[in-house]
């Protein structure tokens, strides 16, 4: 099968280049930007490194110049998160530890017994994991079946929002195909039916334009350490104008060094979902890492990564024996490919790809089993490839070219 | 900023206060993020000159403050 390349394919190329050298010795190749971006901006290691040895307070608590200087480092973070997502208030920008606690911080703290949620078949554990346990107590909840490319019909996803819900969840992208569902649709069919609607953008953050506003997005929740190129540890959630904090419950109380005085958690943002003394560090990282993004601009990131992603499509399909999932269209999903060797379990693959031709990716079910029965590859699981900005064309040929060899044994 | 009347915006929360700060500095204006005096966290102090400024460019950036103090 020959893939269609994408029309006017753009050859602007974003590439930073010096800082490529630690993975591009030659050693080996990383291609497992969907679990995690790897090397970081040079700049971010600085910030990390800055923070700790210049901004040693505890932000938010003490008022004291070190506490000051810490508190402000997470304010600009929060004001260059908000300004990737489209987000008009920065105080409705809340960090949590990762993606997977922003989820459940909203399923967890919105969704009461009697509730129905809507969400689909491709979902990750992140969304599948607490939505079950929900249903356990009283949740409705309805799984919209995508096709074995992972699309979702938006009018599929009307049809199961007819009866009213109270929220849609999705992802924006899928972390096994790639394959991108159609915000826009989903976010109008969520609120015809009353519903808000929860996107989960772990996988295009920082590498497909997101304005949440121009999505109808009401809860965003995002990684801060994919595709905005921050350390692991951050992330968090936006809440739009149409969400009420006050009727999500908290997962976690507790001190937020404000209103003291009182023993009940405050009602505003962000502090009624950010008790605790926050990961200062790594929200440091993440401000340059978002930052970096914003310089770069996130189309010429898109740009690039659909142009290698167009590249090891193509060349997949054309190895004998390698059948490769989702939509095969760099137009329609992120720089996720998942594909299979039939003669050979995925974890083998993987395994001979990193030991005889040093190439990083990850196999298996990607903690995402609803998305491998959807597209039909449930328990073996896929072989990952996951792009990312620091990877080349010459990534993508060596990457070809070793698959093929696995595929001939 | 030394000498003069000094009005102290107290806030909700510490991310108020630093919202508020960036948002009066990207008006020009200059303000201090301080010790709260009543409590833990921050606080903004400015000139008593420009305390009307501040409150209407604060205002109209949807940044509540929730009490003036004169020092």
């Amino acid at each position: 099968m020959r893939i269609v390349p994408p029309a006017g394919r753009p050859r602007q190329r974003p590439l930073p280049g010096p800082w490529r050298s630690a993975h591009e010795a030659g050693e080996y190749v990383y291609l497992d930007h969907a679990a995690t971006s790897y090397p970081k901006p040079p700049e971010v290691i600085a910030a990390m490194v800055e923070y700790m040895r210049c901004s040693g307070g505890n932000p938010g608590r003490s008022g004291h110049r070190l506490s000051i200087a810490a508190a402000m480092v997470i304010h600009e973070t929060r004001e260059a998160v908000a300004t990737l997502f489209g987000a008009p208030d920065p105080l409705r920008v809340v960090f949590t530890p990762n993606v997977t606690y922003a989820v459940n911080l909203i399923l967890k703290g919105l969704l009461r017994p009697g509730d129905r949620v809507v969400t689909s078949s491709m979902e990750h554990n992140a969304v599948m994991r607490p939505l079950r346990a929900l249903e356990r107590r009283g949740v409705k909840l309805t799984v919209v079946p995508c096709d074995r490319r992972g699309c979702l019909d938006p009018a599929g996803f009307r049809c199961a929002l007819a009866g009213g819900a109270r929220l849609a969840v999705v992802n924006h992208a899928s972390n096994v195909t790639g394959t991108i569902l159609p915000l826009a649709e989903l976010s109008q069919a969520a609120h015809a039916a009353g519903a808000l609607l929860l996107a989960d953008v772990a996988q295009t953050g920082g590498v497909c334009p997101v304005d949440m506003q121009a999505l109808g997005v009401d809860i965003l929740a995002f990684t801060g350490h994919k595709g905005l190129l921050g350390a692991p540890g951050t992330g968090g959630l936006i809440l739009g104008p149409r969400v009420d904090p006050e009727s999500i419950e908290p997962l976690v109380c507790g001190g937020t060094g404000s209103q003291s005085e009182l023993e009940e958690q405050p009602d505003y943002l962000p502090d009624r979902f950010e008790s605790g003394t926050a990961n200062g560090v790594g929200l440091a990282g993440l401000r340059a890492g978002v930052s970096y993004v914003l310089r770069q601009g996130v189309q010429n990131i898109r740009a690039h990564e659909r142009e290698l992603t167009w590249l090891l499509l193509d060349g997949l399909a054309r190895i004998p024996g390698v059948t490769v999932h989702g939509p095969q269209d760099p137009d329609k999903s992120v720089a996720v490919v998942s594909f299979s060797v039939p003669a050979m379990p995925a974890g083998e693959v993987g395994t001979q790809l990193e030991e005889d031709f040093g190439l990083l990716c990850r196999t298996g079910l990607h903690c995402a089993p609803a998305a491998h029965k959807t597209i039909g590859t449930l328990p073996g699981g896929t072989v990952r490839m996951s792009l990312g900005l620091t990877n080349t064309e010459a990534d993508v040929e060596r990457a070809i070219e070793a698959v093929a060899e696995v595929a001939r044994r | 900023m030394s000498g003069g009347v000094r009005a102290l915006l107290i806030f909700r929360s510490n991310a108020e206060a630093l919202m508020a700060h960036a948002a009066l500095s990207r008006g020009g204006m200059t303000a201090e993020v301080i010790q709260n005096p009543h409590g833990c966290g921050y606080a903004l102090r400015l000139r008593v000159q420009t305390l009307e400024s501040a409150l209407t460019l604060l205002l109209a950036r949807g940044v509540p403050v929730s009490r003036v103090e004169l020092q």
